[in-house]
């Protein structure tokens, strides 16, 4: 019979080492040492993984271990018995089957960014009642009237009316009665300056400033709303809110262990990837409502000339950051214009 | 059997020096499988990449050339991971629903963290070991309720102060704001100041009861030590601030418009850098402090970790893993292991041998099941 592996045993109530000789013999770990011969199931141990040096321990059931501070030694006599590495301890071990895993994490990183992060969010935002988006709505229209972001409007009423009847009529033009989303329009002084916003629920908010930059342009306002409804109906800021906790829980999967303030960067960083994405779709959705109601979609070329206008004024009086695009959560102004321009000349080709 | 390191002083005094084996390449390996299979599995396999990596810790720290070691059970830590994930999910949805639910919601999980902590630290050491002999923490649950206890008062400060300023301004029985804005900052302060007081209450319980066979630790430290690191820190971090962060920035003045965006991540880097800087300090000091004071009737410990290599190391660890988009980390790891664990001996008033044939562990099951009861692990 061949010698058996040396190792310590350690009976779990002592700290006193016992000189064993280790053997498997029909699925059986003999261990044999002074005054002391125990026969234990080889599948009820808890093996060590081999490694490139340090010790090994096996652990047994009841509170036993094994150690033996030779891991070359333990290790050739695991291959000799029989005792096979699994999947994870050889890819460990390899560094062409860790490369391997690299590229096969920043692959799985990949499509869960490209595909799993904004098809969950779909289908969860699915399954919540839409009056928890309503119930954040009013969460959010409340925190943005305390924190005095917005004020009551001072548009005359006849205006206000007058906006919402055209673009009652021009939603009506667009989408079947059962398809059509509800429209709840408000109208605020807001230190945003020209915006509207979309509340989770519906909410549209239109600022005084806009209802003046456009007061002599109905047709861009209606492009300007569409926008909006867009974000309604696909429910993008609860899609947001979901993504933004996805992105959040995977990165703090990779980065928790470091920093906290680091693995907020790949959500936030993504999050606005994303929201470049949603704005594209809202532009997809006013693009579909001017041409329903005979509105070239070129018109929203005004819309982004007047805004730049109004932002290289404001920027005079007030120093502000100029951020790249990758921290920017619209796409940028040429893009956007392009996209009504180009859809123009389609419809101009199409009719 | 192999060597004891034992280096026989004056007496019967006997000093274990602590090494760590791990290596950076190693662990790379080990850490790129784990986060492979903790994404694919949806963050479910993470239980099972725990026990790996502390193993390998563990394995890879000799104290006087024996292997510390760790036996968790992966499946009873998916419990408490799950457990864990369950009330952070509860918390973070609850205050997106409304302020109300959000604040029963915190009170709720406030009302678990000294139990969550005391079943953490319990786990841990029930299930490290060395020379086969299990760890033991010795505190009770009562203890960590009321080593926690004081946390109440600048948590219900700040609460009273968030609820005071959130109400309405024209209600004539709220104070009104001025009087708001002068308590406010003062509140803040007062809560602050506390928190070495809080810190110092939990290392004490913490400290004072590790337990190894019929030896038990406590930490023969006032708050006063906890005060005066605190005041160093904070002048680390400012002076760390106006080198890295504040100086540049107003020597660069924000005026070139194309270049705002790089100057933008030079001081969010700056920023990062000044975090490890401020936290490595923090850290070294903390340690020394402590395990420095840490002894039981028989064991004594001590740790010369030096602040300055260990700030130019955690430097070095932050600039490689921001530059390699995280994939230093492992290297960063081991390298702090080392260096935080090599800086540690153990004083032994009696010799190693003589102390492990005395340990004797009889009255074992029942007490260290309850550490396993949930599987909770927190990384301290």
């Amino acid at each position: 019979m061949p010698p058996g592996l040396e190792a310590d045993y350690f009976d779990g109530r002592s700290a006193r080492a016992i000189r064993v000789s280790l053997r498997v013999e029909n699925g059986m770990l003999r261990i044999v040492g002074d005054a002391l011969d125990l026969s234990v199931p080889v599948a009820s141990i808890d093996w060590p993984e081999r490694r490139s040096r340090g010790v090994r321990m096996a652990h047994l059931k009841g509170g036993g271990s094994l150690h033996c501070s030779s891991g070359v030694a333990w290790d050739a006599w695991a291959r000799d018995q029989g005792l096979g590495d699994s999947l994870v301890v050889r890819a460990q071990q390899s560094w062409r089957l860790a490369v391997g895993a690299i590229a096969a994490l920043i692959a799985v990183c990949a499509a869960f960014y490209l595909w799993g992060v904004p098809v969950a969010a779909r289908v969860i935002v699915r399954l919540v009642p839409p009056g928890v988006d309503a119930r954040v709505g009013e969460i959010v229209l409340d925190t943005l009237r305390d924190q005095e972001i917005v004020a009551p409007s001072a548009i005359e009423w006849e205006q206000q009316e007058r906006i919402r009847t055209a673009f009652a009529a021009a939603v009506g033009r667009t989408w079947p009665p059962g398809d059509r989303p509800a429209l709840h329009l408000r109208f605020y002084e807001s230190a945003l300056g020209a915006n509207a916003l979309a509340l989770p629920g519906g909410t549209i908010i239109v600022t005084d400033d806009m209802v003046r930059l456009l007061a002599d342009r109905e047709d861009v306002m209606l492009g300007v709303l569409a926008h909006e409804i867009g974000h309604v109906r696909e429910r993008h800021s609860m899609r947001a809110l979901v993504q933004v906790s996805l992105l959040g829980a995977v990165a703090g999967l990779a980065y928790g262990d470091y920093s906290a303030v680091l693995a907020g960067v790949p959500a936030v960083l993504g999050q606005m990837a994303y929201s470049r994405d949603f704005e594209r779709r809202a532009d997809d959705e006013s693009i579909r409502l001017l041409r329903a109601n005979g509105i070239s979609p070129e018109v929203m070329a005004m819309l982004f000339q007047r805004l730049q206008a109004e932002s290289h004024r404001r920027a005079k009086e007030a120093k502000h950051f100029d951020l790249g695009i990758a921290l920017a959560s619209h796409p940028a102004d040429e893009e956007r214009m392009r996209r009504f321009q180009a859809a123009a000349h389609e419809g101009s080709m199409a009719r | 059997m192999e060597e004891i390191q034992a280096v026989p002083q004056t007496g019967t005094s006997h000093a274990l020096e602590l090494r760590f084996t791990g290596s950076g390449n190693e662990y790379f390996r080990i850490w790129i499988v784990n986060l492979l299979l903790t994404i694919i599995t949806l963050g479910l396999y993470y239980p099972w990449a725990r026990v790996r990596r502390l193993r390998y810790f563990h394995g890879n720290t000799l104290v006087g050339g024996h292997a510390l070691d760790f036996h968790g059970e992966p499946k009873k830590m998916l419990r408490g991971f799950l457990l864990a994930g369950a009330l952070v999910l509860l918390y973070s949805f609850a205050g997106r629903i409304s302020p109300l639910a959000g604040g029963v919601a915190f009170l709720a999980v406030a009302s678990f963290v000294p139990a969550l902590l005391w079943a953490a630290l319990r786990f841990r050491l029930a299930n490290t070991s060395w020379r086969g002999m299990r760890m033991r923490f010795a505190g009770t649950i009562g203890g960590a309720y009321r080593a926690l206890a004081a946390a109440v008062v600048p948590i219900a400060l700040l609460v009273g102060l968030g609820w005071l300023s959130g109400s309405p301004t024209d209600d004539p029985d709220q104070p009104p704001r001025t009087a708001l804005a002068i308590a406010a900052p003062l509140v803040v302060l007062l809560a602050l100041s506390l928190a070495p007081l809080m810190f110092w209450l939990f290392k004490r319980y913490q400290h004072g009861n590790l337990a190894l066979g019929e030896e038990r630790s406590r930490l023969g430290l006032g708050p006063g030590p906890f005060f005066a690191l605190s005041f160093k820190v904070a002048g680390v971090f400012v002076l760390a601030s106006l080198a890295l962060n504040i100086g540049p920035a107003l020597a660069v003045g924000l005026e070139d418009v194309r270049g705002r965006t790089w100057v933008l991540l030079l001081l969010v880097f700056g920023y990062l850098i000044v975090l490890a800087i401020s936290g490595a300090y923090a850290t070294s000091r903390l340690q020394n402090l402590l395990w420095s004071n840490t002894a039981s009737a028989r064991i004594r410990f001590r740790s010369a970790l030096e602040a300055l290599p260990y700030i130019r190391l955690a430097i070095t660890n932050a600039v490689l893993v921001i530059l390699t988009l995280g994939f230093y980390w492992p290297y960063a790891a081991t390298a702090t292991a080392k260096m935080r664990l090599e800086a540690v001996t153990v004083q032994l008033d009696v010799s190693p041998d003589e102390l492990a044939t005395e340990w004797r562990r009889d009255d074992d099951a029942a007490g260290d099941a309850a550490g396993d009861l949930f599987g909770i692990d927190i990384g301290f």
